[in-house]
């Protein structure tokens, strides 16, 4: 008698893109795209792998949005819309990008300030450079998911007709049939995470999110020794293609390669603490033993 | 122990059974699970495990962090940090135990000043160094009154404990009379064996006997 194989919860899926015809459409959109981080939404999951202790607004908006989805019956990560404050430096893009990869969701970043993306945001067709897909687009075709956590670069300071734009992909009425030009698909982004970021001295204008949770990150800790270093750290390992289980990099060989004691930005912490897991991979440079006879 | 921040799910808690067990349990924030312990360590003693716990309640150190730090690298940096804490709380106390050392010593090192007191005074006082203010004094219009008690005194140096006990228990003023009187005492004897200087000073070339 053959052996039931153990129940595996099924994976939630939906199809994103939509044509005019029966034609298969370009990057596989036409294809069922899972909905990533369902398995993971309760206390021991996504709010606490998150970390970011130091942050803890945030923090109470991640599992505000965990409690929500569950409590909606809808098993993966969905974030809606969030303008995250914060001066520079403060870990906003970390703080987003951790959050993806603790939810396992693709993290795209959507930089309006590139005149190039602006143009295919805005849909003004003036630019001449080739813009195959959005980089939201391109996120959820790569990974297959259709609930990707994007990042929003400038949105405090770019003009009226980009962010018009804008508010097509994230307006609940009209994200689910957003119109990708060069593809001619029409993209449902209506399960992605947007994380718009603005500057303290800067404001998004209310009518591009108006239902949009709105915080504020805190500057960062002082010295290295505070989660989110660690969380950065991991960030980095997971970039480097580094197990911090393996045993290869201790935090205090990577605390002795950080060339400072204490840091402003979470960007700088990050390409230092890029190099010091490299510094720590490194092998013992040998040349300068003396060789006996 | 639980630390105070929002969403904290590390606690710091002593081993019901063995009070000398620390361990680090971890539970999420609103997690149904129960805690997991996943850090433990031993203490010789209450004083080792007091310096961990008295770190964490006077923030020294961020539980929230040391707890992140074990999940992520294992149990090896928070097994250093608590031995150097270990270490740090002892080498305090023995710093502690001989600084108490020092001052009971110095309490019963007593010494002679001759100093210029407010008014013109000229003061003769006994101070202990473990003090800042003298412990016995007596005061003179003139210089050589001073002057002729210190050159008896200065020899009694084996006494002075002797002597501020009996200020401590008679007074100031009886030490000063019983002084003087020795002094007169000794000044007789002096002179009778043909050692005085004799003017105001008898004892002045006296070297004790």
């Amino acid at each position: 008698m053959a052996t039931l194989a153990p129940f595996q919860p099924a994976t939630p899926a939906m199809i994103v893109g939509h044509g005019l015809g029966d034609e298969s459409l370009p990057l596989e959109l036409g294809e069922p795209f899972a909905l990533l981080g369902g398995d993971r939404l309760g206390p021991d999951g996504i709010p606490f792998l998150v970390m970011h202790e130091h942050q803890p607004e945030f923090l109470a908006w991640v599992r505000e949005r965990c409690a929500a989805m569950l409590a909606a019956e809808r098993p993966w990560f969905g974030g809606g819309s969030l303008i995250l404050g914060g001066v520079p430096g403060a870990g906003r893009t970390h703080a987003a990008r951790w959050l993806a990869r603790v939810a396992g969701v693709p993290h795209a970043v959507l930089n309006l300030t590139d005149p190039v993306i602006a143009a295919n945001v805005a849909a003004s067709g003036e630019i001449g450079e080739a813009m195959g897909a959005s980089p939201v687009t391109i996120a959820m075709a790569t990974a297959r998911c259709a609930n990707p956590v994007v990042t929003v670069l400038g949105a405090d300071r770019v003009g009226d007709d980009v962010l018009a734009g804008l508010q097509a992909m994230i307006d609940p009425a009209r994200c689910r049939r957003w119109r990708e030009d060069r593809l001619g698909v029409d993209v449902d982004l209506g399960e992605v995470t947007w994380i718009l970021q603005r500057d303290l001295q800067r404001a998004v204008p209310s009518w591009v999110a108006p239902d949009a949770d709105a915080i504020a990150l805190r500057t960062i800790p002082s010295g290295t020794d505070h989660v989110l270093a660690l969380s950065i750290c991991l960030e980095s390992m997971g970039d480097l293609g580094i197990d911090p289980r393996s045993g290869t990099c201790s935090w205090d060989q990577i605390s002795e390669h950080l060339p400072r004691h204490s840091y402003h930005s979470a960007k700088s912490l990050y390409a230092d603490m890029v190099d010091a897991l490299r510094g720590c991979l490194r092998p013992p440079d040998r040349r300068s033993d003396p060789e006996p006879f | 122990m639980l630390s105070d921040a929002p969403y904290n799910a590390f606690q710091l808690r002593e081993r019901s059974q063995d009070g000398c067990v620390l361990d680090l349990l971890v539970q999420p924030h609103g997690s149904q699970t129960a805690p997991v312990v996943i850090w433990s360590r031993r203490f010789n003693d209450d004083a080792g495990r007091d310096s961990l716990l008295t770190a964490m309640s006077k923030r020294e150190i961020d539980i929230g962090f040391l707890g992140r730090l074990t999940m992520i690298f294992g149990g090896a940096a928070l097994d250093q940090m608590a031995h150097a804490l270990v270490a740090a709380a002892a080498a305090r106390r023995e710093k502690e135990r001989e600084k108490e050392a020092r001052r009971a010593r110095d309490h019963l090192t007593v010494s002679l000043y001759a100093r210029e007191g407010k008014h013109g005074r000229h003061l003769l006082e006994l101070q202990r160094r473990s003090s800042f203010n003298a412990d016995w004094s007596v005061r003179y219009d003139r210089a050589v009154e001073r002057d002729r008690l210190c050159d008896w005194l200065r020899w009694q140096k084996d006494r002075f404990l002797q002597f501020l006990d009996h200020a401590a228990e008679h007074g100031d003023e009886s030490l000063a009379r019983m002084l003087v009187n020795e002094m007169f005492v000794t000044e007789r004897r002096v002179k009778k064996e043909g050692r005085g200087a004799g003017a105001a000073r008898p004892l002045r070339m006296w070297r004790g006997d």
